[in-house]
This record gives structure tokens, sequence and C-alpha cells, in this order.
């Protein structure tokens, strides 16, 4: 009885050591403790940047908002963009969620709808519709409210290869499909085998936007419209969406391009000649090319039949968690963030650093007055965020562009036909909408 | 009176020396499980709360037969790379682990098999990925120097399968080499010795000795490897995404990407159910195959 009893004894407390260890660890100190006279603030905040872009430039920000406000620590978390989505779902349901989030626009209808983030604050409110561009308010707006604070808007725009434009006696980028397909083909060189040394054009591949998004700035310049002017009806497959995919299906088959090709790769070694892309390849692109990044040239997407400019493009914005025991607190931290820095300087803190990341804020005054977007290769972008339409934020966003990415692919190798293709992608995107 | 009282109070030492792995188990196993069988019966986003969550019947079960029209061909693929992967890589660790048995460098030999048994996965499905380049990978480089075209490795729906099977194998030798080796030590030289005495040799020594007394590694290999090679994730994940146009998406990769990007946690738990039913089936089929075999039966 006295061997079982301490056997007993050794077993209770080896199970209350395993669970310490298991469970414990340092508790962080409570948000919004108190602490001497100030109420001292703790304010968490995750992002993308620092995974896959450099955060030294945010860093000093973050040190003199600290700096001024004495009470208040900001904890960063850097989390890169493949897993962001799964931290917010993930942090939210264990209770340890950031207070302050930078959400992917998409994402945003079903966070929102699942209670997860606050909607934004009047002042808040009233900030970001007087100093921001149309489209990057689209952006972080559904259901009819705001729901944070715009940050970049990445559009799209035709990249082409300055050098290899010369070398075939082009003096201007194509302004339209069928100087595309014309450039493309006499700048495409294949080699004895018949695989392409020089593509006339290479298209993104891998993820669901890299099918869709060039997909559908070229819709758009066709007078074509993602959806319905309801939104609850996909109108992709109309004929200009047709018409926009069999253009492309042509650049395949007539083997401008191949599926299985790399932009990433092609583009820097002067091995292909055009690229539908976002702003943010800026700072890579100067990284990869050094002095050969002067050959790279910037211009509008190629009009179809409308003969009207157009693109699409989608937005990032920063909200709050609706859980955050200190909203306003972050609230303030971030229009701070992205205010004017004073009177006479009309750049904004987050301004400057994303315009040092190569991308473009959605803010009116940076892009007038940061000197990093009035180069060439910026104010292309810039300019087209007049007509710039930003992706619609849907619930069920993502699933809705994977079925419609599925199909593309599909035509890019040939096993379907482009009518067929979309009109299957509208079928799945209708059944996903009408759920809703 | 004594001896029965010492007697009743040993009766329950065992299970408090067990309880710690017991509620381990509990823990993270059978909660995991009925959680997620719960899940399956339900519309969850992972973000609602759970007490608002729909009840949703056999509806998530019946939409992956009826109405999603991937799952069944995302099934196939991972049926095929599984079955792919482990006759490959059985056979040919089989083949070397016999091959070897005598061979005086065995160790090196069986050590260099293993390293990639012990290297990452993202490693090895990043390495591979460059060496599959179509415009400067090395197999094309080498396809270069005989003149032949190169290959659209996993750009091909017709080569992205086979190619990351092949990286599978490649990469899963090692263990099965190993097992093989040490069921190989295991059968005693007189079988051989015997069968030898009656003009038996080669191929038939394999046939008759070899492989039925192996039937207990044998079993152990595929099982293992059928479990693994059904819930291959990471590989495709960074070599293909599942792709060229869907002929490389596994199931546990669609269950990941049902779950996380699609926001539907109960579809994809059902998804985990089916593939869960679909291993206990099969591995239930080999036991039933290989039940008899091994040194001790004989």
């Amino acid at each position: 009885m006295k061997r079982l009893s301490r056997l007993l004894a050794v077993l209770v407390v080896g199970a209350v050591l395993v669970l310490l260890v298991g469970c414990g660890g340092q508790k962080p100190a409570p948000t919004g403790s108190t602490a001497g006279d100030a109420k001292q603030v703790t304010i968490k905040i995750a992002t993308h940047w620092g995974q896959d872009y450099s955060v030294e430039e945010l860093m000093p920000y973050i040190e003199e908002y600290q700096k001024l406000h004495s009470n208040v620590k900001i904890e960063y978390e850097a989390v890169p963009f493949g897993d962001y989505l799964k931290k917010v779902q993930v942090s939210h349901l264990s209770g340890e969620a950031p207070d302050i989030y930078h959400v992917y626009s998409l994402w945003g209808v079903q966070l929102s709808r699942s209670g997860v983030i606050a909607e934004a604050p009047q002042n808040v409110q009233d900030f970001v519709n007087k100093e921001y561009v149309p489209a990057s308010i689209a952006g972080a707006s559904f259901d009819g409210k705001l729901w944070g604070i715009p940050t970049e808007i990445d559009n799209y725009q035709l990249y082409y290869n300055k050098k290899l434009l010369a070398a075939a006696n082009f003096k201007e980028p194509p302004k339209t499909w069928e100087e595309l397909y014309t450039q493309a083909k006499a700048m495409t060189r294949r080699n004895a085998d018949g695989t392409i040394d020089v593509a006339g054009i290479s298209f993104m591949k891998g993820w669901e936007s890299a099918y869709t998004h060039p997909f559908v700035a070229l819709l758009r310049t066709n007078g074509g419209e993602f959806l319905s002017a309801d939104g609850k009806k996909a109108a992709f497959n109309s004929q200009a969406g047709v018409a926009a995919l069999e253009f492309e299906a042509k650049l395949f088959k007539d083997k401008l391009t191949d599926p299985s090709l790399d932009y990433e790769k092609l583009f820097p070694a002067d091995k292909a000649a055009f690229v539908i892309m976002a702003p943010y390849w800026k700072n890579g692109l100067k990284k990869t090319m050094g002095d050969n990044f002067s050959n790279v040239g910037i211009a509008p997407i190629p009009v179809g039949k409308s003969g009207l400019p157009n693109t699409t493009g989608y937005t990032w914005f920063f909200t709050v968690d609706s859980n955050s025991k200190v909203k306003d607190e972050a609230w303030k931290f971030l229009l701070w963030l992205n205010g004017a820095k004073s009177d006479t300087d009309k750049n904004s803190r987050l301004g400057t650093y994303l315009t040092t990341l190569g991308v473009v804020p959605g803010r009116i005054g940076d892009q007038q007055n940061q000197p990093g977007l009035q180069d060439s290769f910026s104010k292309p972008f810039v300019d087209a965020l007049q007509y710039t339409k930003p992706e619609p934020n849907l619930p069920q966003g993502q699933e809705i562009k994977t079925e419609l990415a599925r199909q593309i692919e599909e035509v890019w190798y040939g096993r379907k036909a482009p009518k067929a293709a979309l009109d299957d992608a509208a079928a799945k995107v209708n059944e996903i909408l009408s759920q809703q | 009176m004594k001896g029965q009282r010492h007697a009743g109070s040993s009766r329950f030492t065992p299970y408090f020396f067990i309880l710690p792995a017991v509620v381990f188990y509990a823990i993270f196993f059978l909660f995991s499980i009925g959680f997620g069988l719960w899940v399956s019966f339900r519309e969850w986003d992972m973000l609602t709360p759970l007490d608002k969550t729909r009840f949703v019947g056999l509806s998530n079960y019946v939409y992956l037969f009826t109405k999603d029209d991937l799952f069944l061909p995302v099934l196939r693929n991972t049926l095929v790379f599984a079955i792919g992967s482990v006759l490959f890589s059985t056979a040919i660790a089989l083949l070397l682990a016999v091959a070897l048995q005598n061979n005086p460098r065995r160790g090196l030999w069986r050590t260099l098999y293993f390293l990639p048994m012990v290297t990452s996965v993202v490693a090895i499905a990043n390495i591979w990925r460059y060496l599959y380049d179509p415009n400067f990978g090395l197999f094309n480089g080498l396809l270069s120097l005989f003149h032949i075209p190169g290959l659209r490795w996993i750009d091909s729906t017709a080569l992205a399968m086979p190619s990351l099977i092949a990286v599978s194998v490649w990469a899963t030798i090692g263990g099965a080499l190993l097992l093989f080796a040490a069921g190989l030590e295991g059968i005693p030289t007189m079988y051989y010795e015997a069968a030898r005495l009656d003009g038996c040799s080669g191929w038939n020594e394999f046939r008759h000795i070899t492989l039925p007394l192996l039937r207990p590694t044998l079993l152990f290999v595929l099982i293992t490897g059928f479990i693994n090679g059904l819930q291959s994730f990471a590989l495709t994940m960074i070599m293909t995404g599942g792709g060229p146009v869907n002929s490389t998406r596994v199931l546990a990769l669609y269950m990941y990407e049902t779950a996380f990007q699609n926001f539907r946690m109960g579809r994809a738990s059902a998804m985990a159910f089916v593939l869960f039913l679909i291993i206990f089936l099969i591995t239930l089929l080999q036991l039933r195959i290989f039940r008899r075999g091994g040194v001790e039966a004989h």
C-alpha cells in the first residue's frame, strides 16, 4: 500500500510537470495592463513583410512611434504570405491573434462575415475616403462598409524588353492585341529542337492569381467584366471574355510562349519580350538585372475591341482584430503610420516604406509626392490607377479564382476550347455565388 | 488475507504506468479524430465560432462523390502516386538488398542510399525542381549533349506524375533497403545450403526461399510505404503545386487547399475520412495477402 501511494505520488507529480511544460511557458503580459502611472499597451502586428520583403525600413517608424508614446509597445511579427491566412485562422481560433492584420483584400469578406475583423471607426473612414484612390477604397470595402486602411495597390501593366523591341525594329510597345501578337511573333526565337529560346511573351503561373489576373486585365480591355452588375453571376464567359481567352490560347498554340516557361528566369535574362505583371516585381528585377534594369519598359495593357485602356488589380489593407483589447490604440497607430508625416511633407511613413519595396501605395499624397514613384517604371502603374478596377471582394473569392484558374490552365495546355472552359468555370462560380 | 490485499492493489499498478501515454493518446489522437469526424458533418470556415456552425449531415461526403469534379481525379492521382512509388521503391530496394548482401562495401552503399531519408523533403523537392527545369535543368542539359530534345518533365501533363514518382522512389529506397537488409540477415543460411544441395540457385532461390521468408518484412515495407504514399503532400506542393492542370494534385494537397484556401473545413474533413477509409482497406488487404510467411512460419 505504501509502495502504491508512493507510485501514485510520482505519477501525479510527473503528470503535473508534463502539463506545465506543455501548456506553460511565460504568459505574455496582458495587453492593456496597468503598470505605473500610464496605461501600458502592447500592440501586436503581423504582416507578410519581413519574410518575403525587407522590413528594415519599416522598423524605424515603429521605434519612432514607441518613443513618442512611451506607454506603447509594438510587437511585430513577419509571416510568409503563403501562411498568412492560416495564421489568421489559427491564431483567431486559439485566442492568440495579433491586434493588427495586413490583409489581402480577397480574404476580407470571409474575415468580416466571420466576425474576425472590426469595421473601421468613423474617423478612419473619413481619413480613407479623403486620402485614397477609389480603387484602394473599393478594395477595403465590402457589404457597404469600410474595414480598414488600404496600403498597397497592385495593378497590372505590360512589362517589355526595350532591347528586344529595338532589335526587332519596333519603336513603341504594342497598343492593341494585334500589335502585341505581331511584336511577340517577331521576337520569338526557337532552338533547333523546336523549344523556345526567346519567348514573345511569358505568363505567370503556379497560383490562381497568376492565371486569372492577366486574363481579367485582357477581358477588361475588351469591354468585358468579371461579374454581372449585381455581382450575383459570372460574366467573364461573355463574348468579350471568350475573345480574351482565345487570344491567350492563340499565343500558346502558335508557340510564342509555352506553359512550361518560367517568366521570373526568362524576362531578366532577355529571354522573354513581354510579361503582364504587377509593380511589386520592381526591386526583384533591379536586383537580378543590375544595370540591365534600364531595359525594362512599362506600358498599358494592349487593348482589345473596346479600344479603351483598362486593367485590373488587387489591394491590401490594415485592419484590427474584432477581439483586440487595444482597438483604439491600434487604429491610432495606423492613422499615424498612414497619415502625412507633417504639414509640409505630404508623404506618409507607410507610403515611404512601400515605395522602397517597389510597390504603389493607395494614398493619393504618396502617389503624387514620393520620389520613388515618379520614375519611368512606377509612373505608368500610378497613372493606370485612374482606370484600374480591383478584383471584386467576394465571399469564397479565393475558391472562385481557383475554379477560373483551373479552366484557364486547361486552355493553355490545349485541353479545352476557351468557350467551354469559361462556361464550365462560370457554372462553378455561379454555384458558389448562389450559396452565399 | 495479507496476500490477497497485496494482489488486489497491484492489479491497478500497470494502469497507472500507462496512464500518461493513454492521456496523451486520448488528447492528441482520439480527440483529434473525433473532432475531425464531427467537423466533417458541418459547414465550417475555421473562422466562425464552433457553436455557430451548421450541421449538414452527409452533404460534404455526398458533394465529394457527386458534385466535386476534381475529387475523383485527385483520388486517382493519389492512388497512382502511392502505387507507383511503393511498388518501384520496394522492388528496387529488394533487389539492391539482395545484390549488396555479400558486398564488402555494403555499409557504405546502404548509407548512401539512406541519405535521402534523413534529408528534408523541402530540400529534396527544391533540388529536383531545378534538375527538372526545362531550360536550365541538368537533365535536359544531359539530353542536349546527345542531341535529344529536352522534356517538359514537371510541366507536361503526361510526364509530371512519373517525374514525381521518380523523386519519391529515389527518396524512399533507403528505408526499405535497410529493412530488407535486416530481413535477409534473419534468414538462416541452412535453407540456401539445402537448396543448393538440391541444385537450386539464382532466381529459384530468390523465388522459393528469399521471398517467402521475407514476407513479414515485405508486409511492413508495403504497409508503411502505402500509408506514407497515400498521405504524400510536401513533395507535390513544392515541386508542382498539383499541376500542370491538376495532373499531380494528390488528396492531401487538395484537402489542404480546400480547408485553408477555400475556407471549407467540413469538406476537407470529409476528404480526410475518405482517405482514412482507403488507407484502412488497403492495409487490411495487404495483411490478408501477406498474412502467412516468414522464418517462424516455416
